[in-house]
């Protein structure tokens, strides 16, 4: 037999055998493509929707009059805007006053905290001194010890020493937070030993040391503790609840729970509303603005804080 | 008088410069803190657990060796609901919290603009507090809201969630789920994009499916930073206060009573402090077993 006998013909990809097919054919599929895409898209900002409409539509309940607000419905436009609603929390459920010792606590803690924390986180990464160990094993058992299990005996302590409703009492622990030594410790640990080493050789002591060498290098990690500490300072709850019994020092997010209590019956919502916006408010303008370096912090921070042993903050 | 004070200030700097004195002085503040938040109320909780404990006047309080335990265990039903709860609480959280996050990462890790829009409107309840979560969700859950609303156009009798002492937990569970997807997606696409873009490649060459790649390549890649993610999300859900004090208070007859919730319960509305320490003593030893196991877990990987 022949060789041509047996020879089948060329194989001829379609884009030759029939260019026009092919074309269409591409053109669809390009076409299904986009089509997928945009329907992704569209899903994406859907289920994105899912997290940020209860903030809207809480927005819009505290513009409504109380009667409307009671019908829960989830449209989000209101007909005629009741700024009164802001002006009575505002006034008449104090949250002026509440406002004004959540940003004093904020402010008291964030001041306050690097005083202890870094000097400390500085301490266990470089220096030796006797209990070292002893200390670090001993914020391991802190880390296990659940607040809410410490809570009667510290309560105890601060009965007996005064520090209940006390604006020292309040920010005290907040002053050696683990969380934060833990973090600080994770990033000194990548600074390499040698500058420390060189900034020694030169006699200059470690109070220098800490504040003219190690901490510019630790800046960026600075700004996301700053970030991430101030939020869930702002947001503190369980302390603060536990440690106060009087409205004197209470702070927002324990007196939005009195408002929603408070009443016998049904509480006026839009009211509550009102004063949860405000609660939300600072952060969320905050969000708007710097939302990557907000994201960044939160992740970042409690990741590298968490591979030490630390704990997350903002439960 | 002055020459002897001023010999004295001159050894004590000598002395602080030959043994590194300065490190103690930077420890004073984070030793006090672990002395007065951490180990004196640990020796407290333990020898209060066996007293009965009266904190206006110390001297009162009577040793009653075990009756505390004896009184907890086995009179108390709420103290072994809220174990039970707590426990399935935290069951609940962590494993749809990773179902879900998991579907969602993959879905969400890719870096075009809508993507990334996508991961910070998902984010945002992550940074609002707790207590405006919660009570933003009292009137999502509530009998004539928005939820049972959208069951309603469906068809479904929704159920009356926060009031009903079937669904109250799991209603708890669904919100704090919804509140730390965001946080959780964000770690694990942090992680997605770690992984070597390499392995990618050949298994699309290899033209294996998405959902092969999912299950073949991307989770066991991840495993590591999942399961510490995660077992660090379980010890963490045994520790819910704010949510169940805005949302249920333990309610309805003790259905979503956890136990973070009863000691605070105990101890400070009820004022029995020999109970509410032995109910702290048992949420320590949860929490430090599963913390032991879980590093004897990580130290074995690794």
């Amino acid at each position: 037999m022949s060789l041509k006998a047996i020879r089948k013909p060329l194989y001829k990809p379609l884009e030759i055998r029939d260019r026009d097919k092919f074309l269409r054919q591409v053109r669809l599929r390009n076409r299904l493509l986009r089509c997928g895409k945009t329907v992704n898209y569209l899903l994406l900002i859907g289920v994105g929707l899912m997290f940020v409409y209860p903030f809207a539509w809480m927005a819009s309940m505290s513009l409504r009059p109380l009667s409307e607000a009671l019908s829960f419905s989830p449209n989000l436009l209101v007909k005629s805007p009741e700024w009164n609603n802001y002006v009575y929390a505002w006034q008449q459920a104090q949250i002026s006053h509440y406002v004004r010792n959540s940003l004093l606590y904020s402010v008291l803690v964030m001041t306050a905290q690097y005083l202890a924390i870094i000097p400390a986180a500085y301490a266990f990464t470089w220096l030796e001194f006797k209990g070292k160990k002893f200390l670090w094993a001993a914020k391991f058992l802190g880390m296990m010890l659940p607040a809410e299990a410490t809570l009667i005996p510290v309560y105890y302590f601060y009965s007996k020493m005064g520090l209940v409703d006390n604006w020292f009492g309040l920010i005290l622990p907040s002053l050696f937070s683990m969380f934060g030594i833990f973090l600080f410790v994770s990033a000194f640990r990548q600074i390499p030993k040698e500058v420390i080493e060189a900034a020694r050789m030169d006699r200059a002591p470690h109070r220098r040391i800490m504040l003219k060498v190690i901490l510019p290098m630790v800046k960026p990690m600075w700004i996301t503790h700053f970030i991430s500490s101030l939020i869930s300072n702002w947001n503190e709850y369980f302390w603060v609840l536990m440690m106060t019994n009087s409205e004197k020092i209470r702070t927002l997010p324990v007196a939005l729970r009195g408002l929603m209590q408070a009443e016998e019956g049904v509480p006026e919502w839009n009211v509550v509303m009102a004063g949860t916006m405000i609660q939300l408010a600072p952060i969320l303008i905050m969000y708007i603005f710097a939302s990557r370096k907000i994201k960044t912090a939160m992740v970042g921070t409690n990741i590298s804080a968490k591979k030490l042993g630390g704990k997350n903050e903002n439960t | 008088m002055r020459q002897k004070a001023k010999e004295y200030f001159k050894r004590l700097r000598a002395f602080g410069k030959r043994h590194n004195g300065i490190a103690y002085v930077y420890m004073i503040p984070a030793a006090f803190g672990t002395l007065f938040f951490t180990i004196l109320p640990f020796i407290f909780m333990i020898i209060a657990a066996f007293f009965k404990v009266d904190l206006v006047n110390i001297q009162e309080s009577r040793y009653v060796g075990t009756w505390n335990f004896m009184m907890v265990f086995t009179r108390d039903n709420e103290f072994t609901k809220a174990v039970v709860n707590t426990i399935i609480f935290a069951f609940v959280t962590v494993i749809l919290l990773m179902f879900v996050t998991i579907l969602m990462a993959s879905w969400l890790a890719k870096n075009t603009k809508v993507h990334n829009f996508a991961q910070t409107l998902i984010f945002t309840p992550h940074i609002s507090s707790m207590v405006s979560v919660a009570i933003l969700w009292v009137l999502l859950l509530d009998p004539r809201g928005i939820i049972n609303q959208i069951l309603a156009l469906f068809g479904i009798q929704g159920p009356a969630w926060l009031l009903d002492s079937r669904t109250s937990l799991i209603s708890v569970a669904l919100v704090t789920v919804w509140k730390s997807i965001g946080y959780y997606c964000l770690i694990i696409i942090a992680g997605l994009q770690a992984l070597p873009p390499e392995v990618y490649e050949a298994a699309r060459l290899d033209k294996a499916s998405r959902w092969c790649i999912l299950r073949k390549i991307t989770l066991p890649l991840l495993t590591p930073t999942l399961s510490f993610v995660f077992i660090m999300k379980f010890i963490n859900s045994f520790k819910a206060f704010a949510a169940i004090d805005i949302m249920t208070q333990g309610g309805p007859q003790g259905s979503s009573m956890v136990l973070g919730y009863w000691i605070y319960n105990a101890g400070r509305v009820k004022f029995n402090y020999g109970f509410s320490m032995v109910g702290a003593i048992v949420l320590t030893v949860l929490v430090a077993v599963l913390t032991y196991l879980a590093q004897r877990f990580f130290n074995r990987r690794q």
